[in-house]
């Protein structure tokens, strides 16, 4: 079990903080957000010194690539300046669950693999086309191992292929909720269990909204977490108010609750911004009072990746010529 | 028979060694603390190292003062020296030892802090030296009561 020596994050802590500085604050993203057409947004991007010198990054239609380039930007560095790989590791497993979705999804279908694999996460891109290919699954985690074999077995009987989303989803999240507690640091664990909780209670609205059945709710549901599984079942049929003032009696009542009344416009995506910038909070409050430690570490991968979702959501709203107020609206609260 | 082995003479070099040695710890992690995160910073911009540099030398001062009194009981040690006396001496060594050693720690955790404000905010500099001086005093309160026990 990894013991997390706080002291250990001295040199990250300070490296990060001033990189903190760099991060798309308030003030970019206004400037984002005012610009008329969406290469200027585009180009505050290079303020916040993401890597425009590549040539086939220079148009505003390439920017799904700078994301990707810019998140295994982050990881890369972390890796670098933090003491435990394992820590930074968890975070990157999920996106080989992403490539062994795409994978799998193309090996299922026979179709040719599509050109979005990332290259972000912990296993070799073409090292896991090969794995997936040639079915040899020895080099993967053992969970990522089972759920792979789960899924062939339920797709040959149902010829389903939504299984390969919920099948890996679950392992994804299985494992990641694991490899948390498996860490012997109390803002890890307590991190295990918020993401857990969020991710259920998002989960529980889409599906509600869709109807699905109880039987089907209760296979998805993902185990671990503060919230009791019995809050979810017995909100089923209910109407979504009623989940939600449930949900006001547990452990993130108070501060959900009060975020979700102010919304004027209460929608899916509206209610899935305010548990986002829920995590967000947590996440500012734990990293902001402590000098140093695993914290800010940590905090410092969520702002990014929070920041690269506001930019994927500003520029693809700039794009298609949405209105300002409907892109900030979707907007996550930034870190700094 | 405490008399045959702890001789006055052994009770004040104990005295001196816990007055530089637990004081001299307590520096050495308040410096490394506030220099690795130093590193850090200076990673990102090297300009601040001026700054940096200030901050990262302040926990160090508790050596000094245990290095200070560590040198005042050696120069009272002889070899006829009564058990009393050497008790004493003995004694003398804890605040400066003790206090230094907590307070160099916390001090290089404030320094730590500073040096992570100024990489925001550079013009900040002469707060974050305050804040950090501010755990300074202790350590010079117990630097005066060891020098008063010696007498």
């Amino acid at each position: 079990m990894l013991k997390v020596n706080q002291d250990s994050y001295a040199y990250a802590t300070g490296l990060l903080r001033a990189r903190e500085l760099k991060l798309l604050d308030k003030n970019r993203i206004d400037r984002m957000l005012e610009a008329t057409k969406a290469e200027e947004a585009y180009r505050v991007l290079s303020e916040a010194e993401y890597g425009m010198d590549n040539e086939s990054l220079k148009s505003v239609s390439d920017f799904e690539a700078l994301l990707a380039e810019e998140m295994k930007k982050t990881y890369a560095l972390l890796l670098e300046i933090g003491p435990h790989d394992e820590v930074v590791e968890v975070f990157q497993k999920r996106y080989d669950y992403f490539n062994v979705k795409v994978l799998l999804k193309a090996e299922l279908s026979n179709q040719d693999v599509p050109p979005i694999l990332l290259d972000t996460g912990l296993q070799d891109r073409d090292e896991l086309v090969r794995i997936i290919r040639e079915r040899d699954y020895e080099q993967l985690d053992q969970i990522m191992q089972s759920a792979i074999v789960e899924v062939y077995d339920v797709f040959s009987r149902t010829g389903d292929s939504q299984v390969i989303d919920l099948i890996l989803d679950k392992a994804l999240y299985h494992q990641f909720y694991v490899e948390l507690k498996g860490i012997k640091n109390k803002f890890m664990n307590e991190l295990a269990d918020i993401i857990v909780d969020i991710t259920n209670i998002k989960m529980f609205i889409r599906l509600k909204a869709l109807n699905k059945p109880l039987e089907f709710i209760k296979k998805v549901l993902l185990e671990g977490g503060l919230i009791d599984k019995e809050l979810y079942f017995n909100n089923v049929e209910a109407p979504i108010d009623s989940f939600l003032a449930d949900i006001e009696f547990t452990e993130y009542g108070k501060a959900i609750q009060k975020s979700i009344k102010s919304l004027d416009n209460r929608n899916i995506q509206t209610l899935e911004k305010v548990l986002d910038d829920h995590l967000m909070n947590y996440m500012t409050q734990q990293a902001k009072q402590l000098t140093i430690g695993i914290e800010p570490f940590i905090a410092f991968l969520f702002a990014k990746e929070a920041e690269i979702k506001n930019v994927r959501i500003i520029l693809t709203g700039k794009i298609n010529g949405l209105s300002n107020d409907l892109i900030r609206e979707r907007l996550r609260l930034v870190y700094v | 028979m405490w008399e045959n082995i702890f001789t006055g003479q052994l009770l004040a070099i104990f005295g001196a060694i816990i007055a530089f040695l637990v004081s001299g710890l307590g520096s050495s992690k308040g410096v490394a603390l506030a220099g690795q995160t130093g590193a850090g910073v200076l990673t990102e911009d090297p300009s601040k190292f001026g700054s940096v540099i200030i901050l990262q030398a302040l926990p160090s001062t508790q050596a000094i003062y245990g290095f200070v009194i560590a040198f005042l009981i050696i120069g009272k040690i002889n070899g006829a020296m009564a058990f009393e006396e050497g008790f004493r001496l003995f004694l003398a060594g804890l605040p400066v030892g003790i206090i230094g050693f907590i307070s160099a720690i916390y001090q290089g955790r404030v320094a730590a802090s500073g040096i992570q404000l100024i990489s925001k905010r550079p013009e900040a500099i002469g707060s974050a030296i305050t804040l950090a001086l501010m755990v300074e005093m202790f350590a010079i309160l117990s630097l005066i009561i060891s020098i008063l026990i010696i007498g």
